[in-house]
């Protein structure tokens, strides 16, 4: 073969297997994206994807939910997309800007703000009553925990609130009675004599997040409104910023809580904390959807509430859902998909399934069932009441809630602790913070 | 003449056409998102809110307004400091410990290019968080000889230094590409030099490093641009903490984009970072002539 002919050849060898490399990588058919259907004889084929995060215990419980569903429905294919909560938040707001969020989504009351505040993001449920049963509910439990600007996000999976969780050996060793009342001042008392009696031990432990939750309550105690007005007004003063800064450094100067250098290590899965597994650690605060990874150990539990002092405005104890189960806005099958949500939370036979894998069960009928059938975990249901008892009056306004506030306070939690900054300083620094961070919100949302 | 021009035409609209999948690739994925940043970077864009115009108000939100953007610039210049050096010497060491002629060398190469694979993977950064801990293997190693192990991630004074060396095992690129230069260096160079005399030090500095030069320029070079971009390792390890001691330039960048939903923001500081590695990748350029010898002289 001649050098040219060769070369020819050689480019039409090449191009044709370029054309066909090409040609693989084009859709040809689109498969049926999510939410779409494809005709059938007798119904409609319906794919949702259904999205979660959480432990494996409640991946193990949706899934079986879900394929219960399915046997129900043959028409219906659920795909789930889980994870842990770590990143789960980063990945559905990318979905949702870039069009590509699941058909229904798990909610955490903490995002209503950023979901609604700009776009409607989640379908509003009142406008679903037909499919989903709002009777099953308690009124004003859908308004004022899972509602934002009167649209109902979701429906809820669970009611839950922020308690004490306690290693009751522990309160034995050291003689705590488990009835204490729990004040600021006698946490920190209590939690240095123990500290004293054994250097090994420390009444309490908490990362920079739980640190918040617990400094949260303290401020809300003391102001007894919204952290931050709707209109982007903060509420706090640089010192009462200042004296909760104050008593975090307390609580880790009189060795109440174990040092943050080695809790640190735990964020977020405290229960992996071998000073906690080896009882070394005694009581921290926790949301109660959580209590399923601690329960998996082998402690003895108690639950109490938070601290409280005498003149308090409010008792600042958090009472949430939790979790939402909302319809993505852009889903094209709505109804199917709150008829599935409303199966979810309110069938006998789904709630056996779920059990309180995500917390105690949001209706007065699931958590009687659940009751009635032994399948209730008793601490958890005493955690509820005790939650429910304490309730604070104030359930957070969306912008209170919105993640900076609560990332910078931790960074200046742990800027505290770790001595680089005085509790003075970082009271009004982290002050000034938040004016600029709501300077800018307001002028955006405006 | 004219038949030449024509064929020579031919040929490159034939080189346009088989080099277009990479340039139809590039502009999508890579140019087009960079100029859309550029132009994000002067706005507020929200992808749950929509988009701005702002000026110059990211720009000067970061160097007036925003505390985080100093010290985590600081903080991302000391790692790249402790990282590439010692990455590139690790690399250095290990190569020319390779270039020998030894039994099993190509499983040694291969065992020791084995981490670049795994790479900075979500997994094998969980891994050497549960080896750092206070109570993980590497403590209970020092233990061992009863050297009390510090803490390695909780305490802000060691947690940098510790993703540092954690980063350090990814060396395999940056050795093979030494191994390839080493190899490349005439065998009786070193055979002149010693029989006049030369000890291997000198040898070492005086042949192996001038004809290594350009790879170190290029090790150099690379190891600066990803050491500047690194996320995964303190993002998985240590989430930027303690006290934002590892809370490094790139992960500022994915908090503002990702979790506070200030895209535009995000956009101006990754500007920012493009145009201080540009600046440095300058910087190396312009030195280059200085230290970094070619054999044929340019």
């Amino acid at each position: 073969m001649k050098k040219e002919n060769y070369h020819k050849v050689l480019s039409l060898l090449l191009s044709v297997i370029l054309v066909i490399i090409t040609a693989g990588c084009t859709k040809t058919e689109a498969p049926p994206a999510a939410g779409t259907a494809m005709s059938d004889e007798d119904q409609e084929e319906i794919t949702l994807r259904v999205s979660w995060w959480g432990p494996e215990a409640r991946h193990e419980a949706t899934l079986k939910a879900m394929e219960r569903y399915m046997e129900l429905h043959s028409n219906i294919t659920l795909v789930g997309e889980y994870s842990d909560w770590n990143g789960h938040y980063d990945k559905l707001v990318t979905q949702i800007a870039s069009d590509t969020a699941p058909d229904i989504m798990q909610i955490n009351d903490r995002w209503y703000y950023d979901f609604m505040s700009g776009m409607n993001a989640v379908v509003d449920m009142n406008t679903l009553s037909d499919y989903v049963d709002l009777n099953a509910f308690d009124k004003s439990f859908l308004e004022d925990y899972c509602s934002y600007e009167g649209k109902l996000l979701g429906l809820p999976l669970g009611v839950t609130g922020v308690c004490f969780l306690y290693n009751r050996d522990f309160f034995a060793e050291h003689n705590i009675a488990e009835d204490t009342v729990w004040t600021w001042d006698n946490l920190l008392e209590i939690g240095e004599r123990v500290h004293q009696e054994n250097p090994d031990h420390y009444l309490y432990v908490c990362e920079a997040g739980e640190m918040w939750t617990l400094l949260k309550c303290f401020v809300k105690q003391r102001i007894g409104t919204q952290m931050i007005a709707e209109d982007y007004t903060l509420n706090v003063a640089p010192e009462l910023f200042t004296e909760a800064f104050e008593y975090a450094k307390a609580m880790v100067d009189r060795g109440v809580t174990e040092p943050f250098e080695t809790a640190s290590l735990y964020t977020d899965v405290s229960n992996e904390n071998p000073r906690w597994i080896n009882g070394q650690d005694g009581m921290q605060i926790k949301y109660i959807t959580n209590f399923s990874r601690y329960q998996a150990l082998d402690l003895n539990y108690g639950v109490c509430t938070t601290p409280v002092y005498d003149g308090m405005l409010d008792t600042g104890v958090t009472v949430s859902t939790g979790n939402l189960f909302g319809i993505n806005s852009k889903c094209s099958h709505v109804k199917e998909a709150a008829e599935f949500i409303n199966w979810f939370v309110t069938d006998p036979e789904a709630i056996r399934i779920l059990g309180e894998c995500r917390s105690t069960q949001p209706t007065d009928a699931g958590r009687r069932l659940l009751q009635e059938e032994g399948i209730s975990d008793p601490l958890v249901t005493e955690a509820v009441g005790i939650a429910l008892d304490n309730a604070s009056s104030i359930v957070d306004n969306g912008v209170s809630q919105i993640k900076e506030f609560e990332t910078i306070w931790q960074d200046y939690i742990e800027k505290v602790v770790y001595g680089q900054m005085t509790p003075e300083a970082a009271g009004q620094s982290f002050y000034d913070d938040m004016i600029n961070v709501l300077d800018e919100l307001k002028s955006f949302d405006s | 003449m004219h038949r030449k021009d024509s064929k020579i035409r031919r040929h490159q609209l034939w080189g346009l056409i088989f080099i277009s999948p990479w340039i139809i690739g590039f502009a999508i994925f890579q140019l087009f998102p960079l100029l859309d940043s550029l132009y994000y970077s002067f706005t507020n864009y929200n992808p749950l809110k929509g988009c701005r115009f702002i000026g110059i108000d990211n720009y000067v939100k970061m160097f007036c307004k925003d505390n985080k953007v100093i010290p985590s610039m600081l903080t991302t210049l000391l790692y790249v400091l402790m990282s590439v050096p010692a990455k590139i010497l690790s690399a250095l060491l290990i190569a020319l410990l390779l270039n020998r002629k030894i039994r099993g060398i190509h499983l040694f190469r291969t065992v020791y290019y084995l981490p670049s694979i795994f790479g900075g993977s979500v997994a094998i950064s969980i891994l050497w968080r549960f080896l750092f801990k206070s109570d993980g293997v590497v403590n209970h190693i020092l233990e061992f000889f009863h050297i009390a192990g510090p803490n390695w991630l909780g305490s802000p004074k060691t947690a940098l230094l510790t993703v540092s060396l954690v980063s350090v095992w990814q060396f395999g690129s940056s050795m093979v590409l030494f191994l390839a230069g080493l190899k490349q260096i005439p065998a009786e160079m070193y055979e002149s030099a010693r029989v006049d005399g030369s000890t291997s030090w000198k040898s070492f500095f005086k042949i192996t490093l001038p004809f290594l030069s350009p790879v170190i320029f290029f090790n150099l070079l690379m190891q600066l641009i990803n050491a500047f971009q690194e996320f995964t390792l303190p993002f998985v390890i240590t989430n930027g903490g303690p006290a934002n001691a590892t809370y490094l330039y790139s992960m500022m960048i994915y908090d503002n984009a990702f979790q506070y939903l200030n895209m535009g923001y995000a956009s101006a500081e990754s500007w920012v970072l493009f145009l201080i590695m540009a600046a440095v990748t300058a910087v190396i350029f312009k030195s280059s002539s200085v230290w970094v010898f070619y054999k044929d002289g340019a």
